[in-house]
């Protein structure tokens, strides 16, 4: 009885952490929806700009979904898991990784000086750049989390079954294991999805300006106070989520489409040459594009270093004036407060939305009652910036007086919603047996949780902790302005002199931030390794 | 021994631990279409590792050296899919996404029958074992009993001169395991079938044509 | 798990000793962070306040002052300010002052107030009456910065006429541009380049409802019609923003970029984070002037302190130093004592007032209309 309203308890408290947000949000958010006759289709350029948005959305998640699905059956087909390959751009801070790309590859930049006839170099700000730099940070981010879905996953198994009946493993991997892995990715698909059309940094420096893309000119409305712009923001807000629905939308075709497509193949006598052609092709793109991968991570990164070393650095200069340690030591200080902060704010975040998250899939497992995903997840819809300055209209701040516990609250709800896409699908691919067994040989539901099932969740707990804390770590918009600067972070502080004309100071807070989300994941394959350690013996 | 075309034979077999260097001599086997070979052994002892060996699957702990015939065709250096060997492992049968039409249809690829063909084949064939009604049904929403037999079923579909059977009946209680043990034998000799299969249980073993204890370890 | 517990605790102690110790005497400085000689500046600024009046100076750097803004706004008639004071101007400006947010009286309530220049026409804000609710903190001139070959080879020195630009781009294809209107300085360049070519620049200084609008800009749209086509990218592309257009400058991407402190080329130079190729040059012959200023919310409960970090900024010592041509290069807006280096003394360029308010969203509107698809 006393268990029973123990978990009620929890209940409502983490529900009310969950949805009071959103009573919130319908306080402060207006109801301007861009019906026919909206003044946003006055706007001038809102056509090309929607048209755009939708457009880096579909190709970039296509593409980067199509990369990852290649790198990923390449390596499962083969037997060699990849390692830490990708990692170095998965754990780039976004708008640091494009500001280097930039410099180095843009006409005028680095490689552009020191081959001067080279060809091929992307255009500052277009669409083609904006896309390729949303391929290349986002495939590593499927990647990483890819190879952990698909840990989850008894693939081995069913590659062996395939060929028993006759089936290479190519064929097997896409007929069989592709499917089963692309469903277990489709939360993780709508993330990347929605943020490919939601994103506002990189938008706002590689991608077309004029007009610039929705998420950016939303922005800009939402800073201009005039009753015209603060309207076409309100609309824009509805416009922007309707654009999330879609891209959800299209992951779900894309998969339904793909997984159908697969299905007729089923049964089919196998096409040899195209057998050959794709594990060859896959075999070859894969190596090729990890090697890319790791060429531009590496590349990218030692041009954000040799910025911030660099030292009256010009047009048409190979290599800096001088080189020197100032930017970094004139802000040590400054630059240990803020590392403090950031890494604070992330752990406790990352503890409690973690918490949060393994305790409402053990109330739906206890309860055998799955909450719809996109009620959880619905926090990715709605463009940030909306959503804060819908709690800074709303009693919000009455309720949490203390500026510290306001960030601390909307970090938590907003790294819940990632944290959750990476921990479910992991948990719904895991028995519940072991836990049972626990339970009947006299454990309570905790004990037994702890020593039977969260030994063969290590690497879903690791990774969401990790994913929680890299959302954390990168917000903006609600640490500045819930914290009203109170609690500076890495993340803020870089923001703001980004603001500037110029990338040195820019790049010691980006390559910090690099640094901590590049350990936070190396501390995480670590359990992952001692885990496929436990399972081998 | 005398083979003749259609037999399986196993000959100077040897599976060597890596790490502690000790060896296995299997006896020399021969199996003819229809035949079942039972090997009985403790849990551990290596009959998995030596059935994964067969199949072809290269196994990081051991290695196994030796000659394999199927079908009266040496297959020891070809791929696990080229092989023609079929294999049951104990738990997992079913791929659990795909519905038991999709399943069997799996194993029907080589055989270059239309559509039609293919789904009166598979009627046909869940006809044969009473599960008619199962044809779009998920693994998950089958009993245990019947996902042993889609996966007989399947594995059998795929046309196999020899199927590999890992303690294929150990995740059924007592009543239904001899019930499935007899009909999997009877299935398999009435399709000319040869099997092995290994387990820990004599009960498992009772109705085969060949038994063998799995040998001692060598130095 | 006791890593965590303690991680909190130290976390929450530390909020709490920041919120006990400091809390009569911080005050929260809202600026914006995007330049690293005006942050060196505030920090400055910040041992100087602590050692000589023990106020804790806590600059919260901000991507756009508008977050700011945003905060005020939303922050209730009751509510204690989290804001102690801003650096702000025009539109932003004109906002908190319709909302009543802004502390009045301001030149009453700092004395330094009395050594401001009196040749400076301070007490509009982009159109928008001061009315003592901030006070001007620095001079803020347009002018555009070339490469100086560039100038060289067309012998021109310090003064580019809006004939010469159209020459220049023409002889350079693709290598101008201009920050995009309706970011900040795109709309101010619309607004010099107006002042040059319409013909009675009078107009510009009354109500656009009261004038033809149309008539009175077609000379700027014919302008710019002619100049597109030779600007970077054919003038379908330009940068986002004044920040981002240095940023193409010193990459090499663009020969011009845009400035509000003329000064500041120097200063830039000498920390090495300018192209020393870098000059800057007026657009016609006088450049649109306007102020930057200080202001403090009403609802601080910290506007004593917030008052003494004004009169500091203020003081001959802050203003001096923020004229330096080694820092930030800002022009001062009080009178030099004569004590002063003669660089501190340089006169401005001959200025001409912005436009009336209004036709700030006119030419926004107009602009985008006929350029932005």
């Amino acid at each position: 009885m006393i268990k029973r309203i123990s978990w009620n308890i929890v209940l409502v408290a983490l529900l009310a952490l969950l949805a009071l947000p959103w009573w919130f949000v319908l306080q402060g958010l207006s109801l301007q929806l861009p019906t026919p006759g909206a003044e946003l289709w006055n706007y001038p350029g809102i056509g090309t700009a929607l048209a755009n948005s939708l457009l880096v959305g579909l190709l970039s998640t296509l593409l980067a979904a199509a990369c990852a699905s290649l790198i990923i059956a390449c390596e499962a087909v083969s037997g060699r898991p990849g390692k830490n390959d990708v990692g170095t751009i998965f754990t780039a801070p976004h708008l640091a990784f494009a500001i280097a790309f930039l410099w180095l590859f843009t006409p005028f930049g680095w490689f552009d000086r020191l081959f001067p006839f080279a060809a091929g170099l992307v255009e500052q700000q277009s669409l083609v750049t904006l896309v390729i730099i949303l391929v290349l940070k986002e495939t590593p981010f499927l990647v990483v989390l890819g190879r952990q879905q698909l840990m989850q996953l008894p693939y081995q198994q069913w590659l062996l079954q395939g060929q028993a009946l006759g089936t290479d493993r190519t064929r097997s991997w896409w007929l069989v294991v592709f499917p089963a892995w692309l469903r277990a990715m489709r939360l993780i698909l709508f993330a990347v999805a929605i943020y490919s059309v939601a994103v506002v940094d990189l938008a706002q420096i590689a991608g077309p300006l004029n007009p610039p893309l929705l998420a950016p000119l939303l922005v800009g409305w939402q800073l201009q106070f005039d009753p015209l712009s603060q309207l076409l923001a309100q609309q824009a807000t509805w416009l922007l989520i309707a654009l999330g629905g879609v891209m959800v939308s299209w992951v779900v075709i894309q998969e339904w489409g793909l997984v159908r497509l697969l299905k007729l193949r089923i049964g089919r006598p196998p096409s040899r040459a195209l057998i050959k052609a794709l594990s060859g092709f896959s075999l070859y793109f894969s190596s090729a594009t990890r090697l890319l991968f790791i060429l531009i991570s590496a590349l990218t990164l030692a041009a954000l270093l040799a910025l911030s070393l660099g030292y009256g650095w010009f047009y048409p200069d190979l290599l800096p004036l001088e080189w020197q340690l100032k930017s970094w030591l004139d802000n040590a200080d400054l630059i240990l407060q803020l590392s403090l902060n950031t890494l604070g704010l992330g752990l406790l975040t990352a503890v409690i939305a973690t918490a949060s998250i393994i305790w409402l899939r053990e109330w739906q497992r206890l309860n055998q009652r799955e909450l719809p995903d996109l009620w959880l997840l619905l926090a990715l819809f709605v463009p940030q910036l909306s959503l804060v300055i819908a709690w800074l209209g709303s009693d919000w701040s009455a309720l949490l007086r203390s500026n510290h516990l306001s960030v601390l609250v909307a970090h938590s709800w907003f790294s819940f919603a990632y944290g959750y896409l990476v921990y479910a699908p992991t948990e719904r691919n895991t028995t519940q047996s072991h836990l049972l067994t626990g339970r009947s040989l006299g454990y309570g539901y905790w004990r037994s949780w702890w020593h039977f099932k969260r030994p063969l969740m290590h690497s879903g707990i690791g990774y969401c902790f990790m994913v929680t804390f890299l959302v954390s770590v990168a917000q903006y918009v609600p640490t500045l302005l819930l914290g009203a600067g109170r609690l500076p972070t890495l993340t803020t502080e870089l923001v703001a002199v980004s603001s500037g004309g110029e990338w040195r100071l820019p790049a010691v807070y980006a390559t910090l931030l690099w640094f901590i989300a590049f350990v936070a994941l190396m501390l995480v394959q670590l359990t992952r390794s001692k885990q496929n350690l436990a399972r081998e013996s | 021994m005398n083979a003749s075309r259609s037999d399986n034979l196993l000959r100077q077999q040897m599976l060597r631990w890596r790490d502690t260097d000790k060896v296995i001599r299997l006896p020399d086997m021969s199996i003819a279409p229809g035949e079942s070979l039972g090997m009985m052994g403790p849990s551990g002892c290596g009959k998995s590792t030596w059935l994964r060996a067969l199949l072809g699957e290269s196994i990081g702990y051991a290695r196994f050296t030796g000659e394999l015939w199927v079908a009266g065709k040496e297959v020891s250096d070809l791929p696990i899919e080229q092989r023609g060997i079929g294999i049951l492992l104990q738990d997992n049968p079913l791929f659990p996404h795909y519905s038991v039409r999709k399943n069997l249809a799996f194993a029907l690829q080589r055989q270059g029958l239309s559509r039609a063909q293919q789904t009166a084949e598979i009627e046909q064939q869940l006809e044969a074992v009473g599960m008619a009604a199962a044809i779009d049904r998920l693994p998950g929403q089958l009993s245990g009993g019947q996902r042993a037999r889609i996966g007989l079923l399947r594995t059998v579909m795929a046309a196999p001169a020899l199927v590999l059977l890992d303690e294929p009946f150990s995740a059924l209680d007592a009543e239904r395991r001899v019930q499935v043990r007899d009909w999997t034998l009877a299935f398999l000799q009435q399709r000319g079938i040869a099997s092995i299969i290994v387990s820990h249980d004599a009960e498992d073993l009772a109705a085969v044509t060949q038994q063998f204890k799995w040998p001692k370890e060598q130095n | 798990m006791l890593f965590i517990a303690l991680l909190q605790l130290v976390l929450v102690s530390r909020v709490q000793a920041q919120q006990t110790s400091a809390e009569p005497q911080t005050v929260f400085f809202y600026a914006w962070g995007g330049s690293e000689s005006v942050n060196d500046y505030l920090r400055w600024a910040q041992t100087q306040l602590k050692t000589r009046h023990g106020i804790e100076l806590q600059h919260v750097k901000v991507a756009d002052i508008a977050e700011a803004v945003t905060i005020l706004l939303a922050e209730g008639e009751q509510q204690t300010s989290n804001i102690d004071l801003l650096w702000i101007n025009g539109e932003n400006f004109k906002v908190l002052k319709d909302a009543g947010k802004l502390l009045p009286d301001l030149p009453e309530r700092v004395p330094n107030s009395a050594l401001l220049r009196d040749d400076l026409n301070w007490q509009t804000d982009f159109g928008v009456a001061v009315d003592g609710q901030e006070l001007p903190w620095g001079i803020a001139q347009f002018q555009l910065i070339f490469r100086a070959p560039l100038l060289a080879d067309h012998s021109l020195t310090n003064r580019v006429a809006v004939e010469d630009l159209l020459a220049l781009a023409k002889r350079h294809p693709g290598r101008l541009s201009y920050p995009k209107p309706p970011a900040f300085h795109g709309t101010t360049w619309l607004k010099a380049l107006a002042h040059e070519l319409v013909h009675a620049p009078e107009l510009l200084q009354q109500p656009p409802h009261k004038v033809n609008t149309a008539q009175v800009l077609q000379p700027l749209w014919d302008y710019l019609d002619q100049l597109h086509p030779y600007l970077w990218r054919q003038g379908r592309e330009f940068p986002g923003s004044a920040e981002q257009q240095r940023q193409l400058f010193n990459h090499g991407t663009l020969d011009n970029a845009v400035t509000f402190n003329p000064n500041e080329i120097p200063a830039l130079q000498q920390q090495l984070r300018l192209t020393p190729a870098a000059t800057a040059v007026s657009l016609g012959s006088s450049a649109l002037t306007n102020f930057h200023y200080l202001a403090i919310p009403r609802a601080s409960d910290n506007s004593a302190a917030a008052l003494t970090v004004i009169n500091f900024m203020l003081s001959e010592a802050a203003q001096q130093r923020k004229a330096e041509l080694n820092g930030w290069g800002d022009p001062m807006v009080i009178r030099a004592p004569t004590s002063a280096k003669p660089s501190l003394h340089a006169p401005l360029f001959p200025s001409h007032p912005e436009p009336h308010v209004e036709w700030t969203a006119v030419l926004e509107q107009e602009w985008l209309r006929r350029y932005q698809r």
